[in-house]
């Protein structure tokens, strides 16, 4: 059995912001139907559906970046099917740019790549990096594994066609959130196995690593806003079908027995959520198993926060530390390379050129 | 920057508060007794004392024989706790124990360690590097002295903010440099890491709301005195060390809005590049100081739980049962 995340210990919950608390009522009692009512049309129907890129839903969700060019690319997947990426290339970025990967949310079930062009956007733009976004087969028409292994498919095309949209194939991330970020684990552990492609980071934002609903938070946030128990229990269902254990790792990375040799890692997790403890866990699986890590929980926020950041009251703190990971393991020069700047220089009031200098050297600034 | 932390920090900056770039000796003495009082309404923005935690004030010996005051909080749990040793912020001029109780208190209680914040001595009565020496004799004490207190010498961590921060960096250096004692990690918070200002974030948050470019020439001047040493001497400057290899495990949190943001956030990448462990956060929209006003800013939790987790984690090391 999975231990409980025994390090965190019994901190004290704090409620919600009230503007997440009005997003989460909002969401849940006036939104569209829940994955609970849908039937197969109603899902088909509900995949469809992205928030409009002008005010007010962008208050919430982030605006979508004019200076990134988005378009659409058809790749083939394994079994000959043809599937099409999402590319977000930065319009003003000198070439060639990192690759990151991004597999969207869902439940592997709903969503689309649309939905996610404020944070696909904001990452090309601010990185500088192209993003490809995988727009890979879901259920119920296509259970598990086909999800994960189009997202390879995806990943590989990208890495082979790097040069037709100024990538770079030797810098590559991969970044995913609830399902997506479990689609980001099996492809990283997919690729490893596999020799290949070489991926520098992964970025795993609320991910799903554990099917099995076997960890403390499943139960203690069952009923929380945006995702619940029954709501994941739904989602799990229409994935796995009946043929698929929920322990396999092919669906679910905490149960991968050799962790050894996976990419650095970045894990965030929302507190009031019931991934919240398979995503802390995998952490530290992947800490024990030597790979770097950085793992934070953000309190008083709900499952999704990615996707409405501007409901929470930490939604810049949360993509500004993405940026960061994603730039620092994707950007030739380290991130935090600071120089000081020569006192005297200072002193005469050469603030500007020296504030250029370290700009240069390539610092953590980012202003979002 | 959020509108709860605007109204703080501009009642602080233009209400009847001293300030240390107007006060002489007396003011300065007068004003490290001013605390904040426990109680409401100033605790919902220092956090209160948590319940549990008792406190014993107690003292230590100094190498020049002095005798000086430190604070210990200790937590109802049964011992022993691993041990943090905290220095508070305050310039190596301003500042006291009783000040950081809320935060002591938290740390106590929430990391499940015995805290002892030491009164070191400070500027302009005692220059430095005084008060560097003072923190290092304590950090010694305390691994003695741990015992007394229910305290598991052999789990010690330092702890510090601001100029504290600076502080409890410079005793890992000493501790490293004498081979002991044993420190398993360093949470420096905001730590102010060279004191000859060189990075940009000085000029390009210089009249930032609670630390201004004029107030830190005011610290330094005061701390430093009459004779000053080199602003770049290792000996009171972390950053300038030239080497940190083998250094404790570090957190660093710096604030976004804060003139010495980038000197934390440089100290922490020649950590990194040191191959020290290091987890480093600058938070967005707040301030320096944020770990003593959390219920003016939107992160204080947040950052509160960073603090505590990485604490835990190097203070309370779990064995891991294989996967079946």
């Amino acid at each position: 059995m999975p231990r409980p995340t025994a390090r965190l210990g019994r901190l004290p919950r704090p409620r919600l912001p009230l503007r997440t608390a009005i997003f989460a009522v909002v969401l849940d009692r006036f939104g569209r139907s829940s994955i609970v009512d849908l039937d197969e049309s109603g899902i088909v129907l509900s995949r469809q559906w992205a928030a409009p890129a002008r005010w007010p839903h962008t208050w919430v969700t982030g605006g979508v970046s004019g200076r990134v060019s988005i378009r659409e690319e058809p790749f083939t997947a394994r079994d000959g099917a043809e599937r099409t990426v999402r590319i977000y290339s930065p319009v003003y970025a000198p070439g060639p740019l990192p690759i990151v990967a991004f597999f969207h949310g869902g439940g592997y079930v709903l969503g689309n790549t649309r939905m996610y062009d404020p944070l696909c956007s904001f990452l090309a733009k601010s990185i500088p990096a192209v993003v490809v976004s995988v727009d890979y087969r879901q259920a119920p028409e296509y259970r598990a594994p086909k999800a994960a292994e189009d997202c390879l498919d995806g990943l590989r095309w990208a890495h082979e066609h790097a040069a037709t949209f100024r990538g770079d194939p030797t810098r590559i991330a991969v970044c995913g959130d609830s399902a997506g970020g479990g689609l980001a684990t099996l492809v990283c552990h997919a690729a490893y196995d596999s020799g290949g492609p070489a991926i520098a980071h992964q970025a795993l934002l609320y991910p799903c690593t554990d099917a099995t609903q076997s960890f403390p938070s499943a139960a203690e946030n069952g009923a929380a806003p945006v995702l619940s128990a029954e709501k994941i229990r739904v989602f799990t269902d229409h994935y796995l079908g009946d043929a698929v254990d929920p322990a396999d790792p092919r669906v679910s990375a905490y149960w991968r027995k050799d962790l050894r040799g996976l990419p650095p890692a970045l894990i965030q997790t929302a507190d009031l959520d019931p991934l919240r403890d398979e995503g802390l866990a995998y952490a530290e699986r992947l800490v024990e198993a030597g790979v770097p890590v950085r793992a934070t929980n953000y309190l008083r926020t709900v499952h999704g926060f990615m996707s409405f950041p501007g409901a929470t009251t930490i939604g810049e703190q949360a993509r500004y530390e993405l940026l960061s990971e994603l730039r620092s393991h994707l950007s030739p020069t380290p991130l935090a390379q600071m120089v000081p700047v020569d006192a005297d220089a200072m002193a005469e009031g050469d603030a500007a050129d020296a504030g250029d200098a370290i700009q240069e050297a390539g610092t953590p600034r980012a202003r979002l | 920057m959020p509108l709860r932390t605007r109204l703080l920090t501009f009642a602080l900056d233009h209400g009847p508060y001293p300030k240390i770039t107007d006060l002489d000796v007396p003011g300065i003495q007068d004003a490290r007794t001013r605390i904040p009082p426990l109680r409401r309404p100033f605790t919902w923005i220092t956090g209160d004392m948590p319940p549990g935690v008792h406190t014993r004030d107690t003292w230590f010996q100094v190498r020049d024989g002095s005798k000086r005051p430190a604070r210990a909080y200790l937590p109802s749990t049964p011992g022993p706790h691993p041990v943090i040793v905290f220095f508070h912020g305050g310039g190596w001029v301003l500042g006291s124990t009783r000040q950081y109780d809320p935060l002591c208190g938290l740390l106590a209680s929430r990391v499940d360690a015995l805290v002892l914040s030491i009164d070191y001595r400070m500027g302009p009565e005692h220059h430095a590097p005084q008060a560097v020496l003072d923190c290092v004799d304590a950090t010694r004490w305390a691994a003695t002295a741990a015992p007394e207190f229910d305290g598991d010498p052999t789990r010690m961590a330092v702890c510090g903010d601001s100029a504290g921060g600076n502080l409890a960096a410079l005793v890992c250096h000493a501790a490293y440099d004498s081979g002991g004692p044993m420190i398993a990690h360093q949470a420096l918070i905001y730590p102010a890491t060279d004191l000859s200002k060189s990075f940009p974030s000085v000029h390009e948050n210089g009249d930032a709301p609670m630390l201004t470019e004029a107030k830190m020439d005011a610290f330094i001047a005061h701390y430093l005195g009459p004779d000053p040493m080199d602003l770049r001497d290792p000996a009171i400057s972390p950053y300038w060390r030239a080497d940190l290899t083998g250094l404790p495990p570090a957190l660093v949190q710096t604030a976004d809005i804060d003139p010495i943001r980038d000197e934390g956030l440089a100290y922490a990448a020649r950590l990194a590049d040191a191959g020290v462990p290091v987890r480093v956060t600058n938070y967005l929209g707040t301030v320096h100081g944020f770990a003593s006003i959390p219920g003016a800013t939107l992160i204080g939790k947040q950052a509160q739980h960073e603090l505590v987790v990485e604490l835990r984690r190097h203070l309370h090391p779990v064995v891991v049962p294989p996967l079946d």
